[in-house]
């Protein structure tokens, strides 16, 4: 290994690692939302059908990395596409990363502003969010792959006092859930694709800077397909326990259904308004969608200088925290992330990745035709 | 400046600022006044230094000088076994050839627990300080160095800072070889390595390395044998010194490797593949590579049984999650998230803060420095004040501080908690890492609630993740996660059950003993 090498993975991301990152990423702040809200008491069956649609997406990725091997993104890139091409397209792909990251950091802020932080500045929250990932990624991979692996637990068990709660107090109710399928399949479908590709599922396009350096690449095929089953189940189960629990119609005048239900939580006098610290756990998944999102970005520019990773991080932190201030308003923020940037995103997710591998397939048929 | 181009002229060589491997560069004189006047001349006509010329019957025109310094030697062997032994030996034959007559005197006459000779000067000297006796022979050439080492030492005690109700009550004392003969004496097996070496300019301490050979990983040793040859400092005068030069960050409020008095933790660290560093003159041993939970185990879980062991485990952690966070959650929820309590426990709070002219924030600060005044006074005043310092602490400034509606009775409950937690955890440096923590997230919840804490947090995991003890992660097994030390690090389990080594260490020998055994 090459020192930049050393820097982005001094050792290789063990299986739990892996899970771990999978599952905390893909959460994100999924709960937060009630994705494809326009299907109604169907939308957690859209979440399922988006699911499975991701699952083939994943499918698509995982043969990629296993056709290239020792590859990362943007070597593949580099490798296919050629310097000019290949370096175009990797540059694309840092920028797009960087975007999302951006996208994070500004959901953060605008999150916390309207939650627990109602009087402060956004740009103060941003500022600290961007500063604390810049410095986590910094700081390397392994790094910021272990403290996903620390917080994990805490996630996990937030999460399942939460829905433990829930039932405690006899919220969800079966009936706000039908009737089931009532405007058929189609209507499913269509609030399911692309957009719930593109949010939350085929994000785990980023982990294709990753793989190459996991632990055991054969197992980690099998690892991202679990973890990826288990958070699609958990995201399809919370979306359902919403549902079951404020109803449709409620869910869709709301800015955050899920901490709506949060709120209904009435224990023994005591437990209540647990509201504040479920925004901490959706913050945290929010830090891992961000940081995440930010170290690709930064191993793509990192591969693509060869300049330091630390260099790389200090560059693209300001420029994170800065650009996510070029959106005139939070309106602007919404109509862009979930009314175009969904339409558009499976792209870059699904359809490049599929064609590199149509790529990579053809030159490997060539150079076995060539050497037999 | 001034100070030191004056001793360097001043001395008869480039002796008091060469490192302890320096090059020696004066033979010893044949004419044994020079060599007594030249260690006469380098520690100044010290009083300590005793001369004394004796006549052996053996070698009648012979003279011989001792020099040792007073204090240093024990005066019983310094008179029986050689002042007594050279002037009384008359039986064992004479030789008038030199060379027989040193091997004799080695080998026959003088009885002290070790002999040897050395060509220099400078080792002579060194070997006095260390409270050897030199032997100087006229017409020689040579000087003998003969074991006397003694003098005041304090004897084992029991350990002054890290006691147990039930386990061994010794401590390691000042003395090095006494530290390392405890360790032998638990762990009866060849495989107990020790290796000692000076470091220290000027003081000389004696260093040791203390491991065992066949478990400990060899990567491990010599990073930390490289470490410590590295190391260039006028004096060591605690294993703090050297833990500061061997850490791998200095930038860190948590200690990456941990300090202890008591033999038998010593000897469980080196049967998990740590090592051990005594230093000369401490009690304090240091061990490493260490881990963040390492901090939270006493050697008394294994002692006990395992239930209670796990139970007061965990209470230990809660106890240094409560030291860190528990002022600042208060300072967040009294200021920006009233909605999170229960409305009675609120109305209860809010009505002691009734009346209190100062914000959250700046009440716990006053209490919290107040007590951290207070603890520091106490571990520096002298002992027979400690009681006036409890009155003056409990009674004026707790309970006057409430009366004068200077703080809320709350805040007090909040501060004791804070402070009696603290003091859970087995090892001092973790709870020091603890409180300097605290008020740092005190600030955070300050100016921004409960999402200040989180972002405290955030960097703190961030921080501990990042950091390293001699190549081991910090963190592990939590992060990178190890299934199999799930055993013994939040819980521990029965002994019987844990046959393994901790795997973070890489231990050579990795199981404590075959599965056949069961």
């Amino acid at each position: 290994m090459s020192g930049r090498d050393d820097f982005i993975a001094a050792e290789p991301i063990g299986k739990i690692q892996l899970m771990t990152a999978i599952i905390l990423f893909e959460i994100g702040s999924t709960p937060m939302f009630l994705l494809a809200r326009d299907a109604g008491q169907n939308a957690w069956i859209s979440m399922a059908v988006g699911a499975a649609a991701g699952t083939i997406v994943l499918l698509v990725l995982l043969s990629l990395q296993r056709v290239s091997g020792e590859q990362d993104w943007t070597e593949m890139l580099l490798s296919r596409l050629g310097k000019w091409g290949g370096g175009a397209m990797a540059v694309l792909y840092a920028l797009i990363f960087a975007y999302e990251s951006m996208r994070n950091v500004r959901d953060f802020g605008a999150m916390a502003n309207g939650t627990i932080l109602p009087q402060t500045p956004m740009w103060v929250v941003m500022l600290i969010i961007s500063a604390i990932a810049c410095y986590a990624v910094a700081k390397g991979m392994n790094v910021v792959f272990r403290t996903i692996e620390l917080f994990f637990p805490f996630v996990a068990l937030s999460y399942c006092t939460v829905a433990l709660f829930f039932f405690i107090s006899d919220l969800p109710h079966a009936y706000r859930l039908r009737p089931v399928l009532d405007q058929g399949l189609g209507q499913v479908l269509k609030h399911a694709l692309p957009e719930l590709i593109s949010f939350p599922y085929g994000q785990v396009v980023v982990f294709l800077l990753f793989w190459k350096y996991a632990k055991e690449p054969r197992r980690a095929i099998r690892v991202s397909l679990t973890a990826f089953g288990l958070v699609s189940l958990f995201l399809t189960a919370m979306s359902a326990l919403t549902l079951s629990i404020i109803g449709a119609d409620f869910a869709k005048l709301v800015a955050y259904p899920f901490l709506e239900a949060v709120q209904l939580i009435h224990i023994a006098d005591f437990l209540e308004r647990l509201d504040i610290f479920v925004t901490l756990v959706i913050f945290l998944g929010l830090f891992v969608k961000l940081s995440v999102f930010y170290l690709a970005s930064n191993v793509i520019m990192s591969r693509l200088t060869g300049w330091s990773g630390r260099t790389c991080a200090i560059i693209l932190g300001p420029l994170i925290f800065g650009a996510s201030f070029l959106e005139p308003s939070q309106t602007f923020h919404i109509w862009l992330g979930l009314k175009v940037q969904v339409k558009y995103a499976w792209i870059y997710q699904v359809v490049v990745p599929f064609l590199i591998l149509v790529l990579t397939l053809f030159a490997k048929r060539k150079s076995a035709h060539r050497s037999s | 400046m001034v100070f030191r181009r004056k001793m360097r002229q001043a001395g008869t060589g480039s002796f008091a600022a060469g490192g302890p491997e320096a090059q020696p560069a004066t033979p010893i004189y044949s004419a044994i006044e020079r060599n007594i006047a030249w260690i006469e001349n380098l520690v100044g006509h010290s009083a300590d230094l005793v001369i004394r010329a004796v006549e052996s019957p053996s070698s009648q025109n012979r003279v011989l000088i001792l020099a040792y310094m007073d204090g240093l030697t024990d005066q019983t062997t310094i008179n029986h076994h050689i002042v007594q032994a050279i002037q009384q030996q008359a039986i064992m034959g004479t030789t008038d050839n030199m060379d027989d007559w040193l091997t004799l005197l080695q080998r026959a006459i003088v009885s002290s627990g070790s002999i040897h000779s050395c060509a220099y000067l400078e080792h002579a000297v060194h070997a006095m300080l260390d409270g050897m006796c030199v032997i100087f022979v006229d017409q020689a050439g040579v000087a003998l160095v003969a074991e006397a080492s003694g003098g005041e030492q304090r004897g084992v005690e029991e350990p002054s800072t890290q006691g147990v109700l039930r386990g061994p009550q010794r401590s390691f004392t000042e003395n090095i070889r006494t530290n390392a003969s405890l360790v032998r004496r638990i762990i009866h097996s060849p495989d107990l390595r020790y290796e000692e070496r000076l470091i220290g300019r000027r003081t000389r301490t004696r260093v040791g390395l203390l491991f065992m050979h066949g478990i400990i990983d060899d990567r491990i040793l010599q990073t930390v044998r490289n470490r410590l040859a590295a190391i260039d400092i006028d004096g060591v005068l605690e294993s703090g010194y050297i833990e500061e030069y061997i850490q791998e960050k200095t930038f860190t409020p948590f200690p990456t490797l941990m300090n202890t008095e008591r033999p038998d933790a010593a000897a469980g660290a080196l049967l998990e593949g740590q090592f051990a560093i005594m230093v000369d003159g401490t009690p304090f041993v240091l061990l490493g590579p260490v881990t963040f939970h390492k901090f939270f185990q006493s050697p008394e879980d294994y002692y006990q049984r395992f239930d209670i062991a796990t139970f007061l485990r965990l209470i230990r952690y809660g106890g240094f999650v409560m030291s860190m966070l528990l002022p600042a959650v208060y300072i967040a929820v009294t200021t920006f998230h009233q909605e999170t309590l229960p409305t009675l426990l609120l109305i209860s709070l809010l009505g002691q803060r009734e009346g209190i002219p100062l914000p959250a924030l700046a009440e716990a600060f006053l209490m919290e420095m107040t007590f951290e005044v207070l603890r520091e006074a106490g571990a520096r005043m002298p002992r027979a004040i400690g009681p006036a310092i409890s009155i003056v602490g409990a009674l004026v400034l707790g309970q006057a501080a409430v009366q004068a509606g200077l703080v809320s009775p709350a805040m007090i409950i909040i501060v004791a908690f804070t402070a009696i937690s603290n003091f859970v955890m087995p090892q001092l440096n973790i709870a020091i890492a603890a409180r300097l923590i605290r008020f740092a997230l005190m600030l955070a919840a300050g100016a921004l609630g409960f999402f200040g804490i989180f972002a405290g947090i955030l960097v703190i995991a961030v921080h501990v993740t990042s950091l390293k003890s001699f190549g081991v992660p910090y963190m592990a097994p939590l992060a990178p996660f190890v299934p199999a030390s799930m055993r013994d690090t939040l819980l521990r389990s029965p002994l019987r059950s844990m046959r393994k080594r901790p795997v973070v260490l890489h231990p050579q020998d990795k199981e404590r003993r075959p599965r056949e055994e069961e």
